[in-house]
């Protein structure tokens, strides 16, 4: 017999749902902030509101999404068990109230703020890193996408302390390291790279193959590109740390840069083999998020030979909300559609009509909206390359339009309701 | 697996070129409509998580046989 998931091991409902619903809203809450303020936001990576900027992004939709489709996800691809599940809906309460204490202590300036934000984001943190790790550590790592998980759930682990070691400065617990900028560095590269990156290549072995009807994704090429990427992440960190300088940043980034380009072409390539040739949101997402990647890397590179800021916002925008909102956000519309449909309908098959995915999400509104989020993307792409606040503006309010669509769209699947069963139906319910 | 192949009628759905949830409306809907005197042999790449536990809710019984990679079998029955 199968000792599979049972429906007691699959998360309610609600769990990933309400993850899912408050990435927009912050999206929202970005969005205005960038219309309002502009160009102002944009002058120096270091400033104290560009870094609350930066972490509406990362931990109020990256992680925000990331968390949810871990819940989801690792019963479901993967067979683990989250244990205490019921206890992640105090981890989102709990992180969703950290991010908005931390996000306006960093734009105010208020260290208490910060503080408060810092004791509320630890426990839920570390808390949800306890439960995906134990649910990791049970099944076998014999799967690309396992070890993936793995490796982003350990980076997430290692951002996490780092980030409150950076708030305990602000409580005077501890005086900031003379090493500020390696631990900044360590930050972002096991953040956005180790954490995003991870969890993406992870998840994108195993769905892109299942939702489109491509050749699996080969275990040989994905071992390698996870080898690739996992020295990276040890290598670039401590070549940070030892502050070695820009060519030893590149030569331990090459690895990692190399496996995210064959992860793009390989997954590209498949795509092109699909069965199933009909395009939809979440494949449009994915190609758009993996044409953006290429841009992303070269103005990476670029920061470490040049020192201005407009490459490293670049870098920023391009690695953070053109490659990672956009693949998220069409991972919502796979993921959300099939939550409401698996949770309301798919008890009612042979009972009533029982709805399809695109009843449940239609293409049209859904590409409507990609395509206002990536105008908005491109627009703030030219905005910080040319400085011109006008221009940022206006990203920034197409942004915020483009958020506020998501979150309408969302919120409308998760208020369909299951229609009734006749009684004479509802009678032979049970086989 | 075999016993119940040898008494019964079986019913196969391939699900190998379907995307989800489309294996599972068929196989759910195919199980609605099964005699007692009959099975579902389920043909699928991967193996349907999330189907198990709502064969089990109308319960029905299972059994996995994986022939080779991207290649499983689930048996679907309703024990007499």
């Amino acid at each position: 017999m199968y000792a599979g998931v049972s429906l007691d091991q699959a998360p309610p409902e609600d769990i990933p749902v309400r993850f899912f619903l408050s990435a927009p809203a912050y999206g929202i809450i970005a969005g205005l902030l960038i219309a309002i303020r502009g160009e102002d936001l944009f002058l120096s990576i270091w400033g104290s509101e560009t870094i609350a900027l930066t972490h509406l992004f990362t931990l109020g939709w990256l992680a925000m999404i990331m968390m949810g489709a871990f819940y989801q996800m690792v019963p479901v691809l993967v067979g683990g068990t989250v244990p205490f599940i019921r206890a992640s809906r105090v981890v989102h309460s709990l992180f969703s109230l950290g991010v908005v204490l931390i996000v306006s202590g960093m734009y105010l300036a208020k260290e208490p703020f910060i503080i408060a934000g810092a004791a509320a984001l630890a426990p839920s943190l570390l808390f949800f890193i306890v439960q995906i790790s134990i649910a990791l550590l049970k099944v076998k790592a014999d799967r690309p996408t396992v070890v993936a998980m793995r490796i982003s759930v350990t980076s997430f682990l290692i951002t996490i302390l780092l980030g409150i070691y950076f708030a305990g400065t602000h409580a005077f617990l501890w005086e900031m390291s003379d090493n500020r900028m390696g631990l900044t560095g360590t930050h972002m590269v096991t953040g956005l790279f180790g954490w995003v990156g991870g969890l993406i290549m992870g998840v994108g072995f195993h769905v892109i193959p299942m939702f489109y009807m491509t050749p699996e994704f080969p275990k040989k090429k994905a071992s390698l590109i996870l080898r690739l990427y996992g020295t990276s992440l040890l290598l670039l960190p401590l070549a940070l740390l030892t502050n070695l300088g820009s060519l030893f940043y590149l030569g331990a980034a090459i690895p990692g840069l190399a496996a995210l380009t064959l992860f793009g072409v390989e997954t590209f390539a498949l795509m092109g083999k699909r069965r199933r040739k009909i395009k939809d949101t979440t494949l449009k997402a994915w190609q758009r998020g993996l044409i953006i990647l290429p841009p992303a890397l070269i103005a990476l590179i670029v920061t470490l030979f040049v020192d201005t800021e407009i490459p490293r916002f670049l870098f920023g925008h391009l690695f953070i909300v053109g490659f990672g909102l956009t693949v998220t956000t069409g991972m919502l519309y796979k993921i959300l559609p099939f939550l409401v449909w698996f949770h309301r309908f798919s008890f009612l098959i042979g009972k009533v009509k029982v709805p399809l995915m695109k009843d449940i999400c239609s293409d049209k509104k859904a590409d409507r909206q990609l395509l206002l989020f990536l105008t908005s993307v491109v627009i703030l792409f030219f905005g910080i390359a040319s400085n011109f606040d006008i221009i940022i503006r206006a990203g920034g309010l197409v942004f915020f339009l483009s958020s506020a669509m998501l979150l309408l769209i969302l919120v409308k699947m998760i208020r369909m309701k299951a229609p009734e069963v006749p009684q004479e139906k509802a009678q032979g319910m049970s086989l | 697996m075999s016993d119940i192949i040898n008494s019964r009628k079986i019913i196969t759905v391939d699900c190998r070129e379907l995307e989800p949830p489309e294996p599972m409306i068929k196989v759910l809907e195919a199980v609605h409509h099964m005699g007692d005197d009959e099975a579902v042999m389920m043909v699928h790449r991967k193996r349907p998580r999330l189907l198990f536990p709502r064969l089990d809710e109308l319960g029905l019984k299972h059994e996995i046989r994986e022939e080779r990679e991207n290649r499983i079998k689930i048996l679907i029955w309703r024990e007499n």
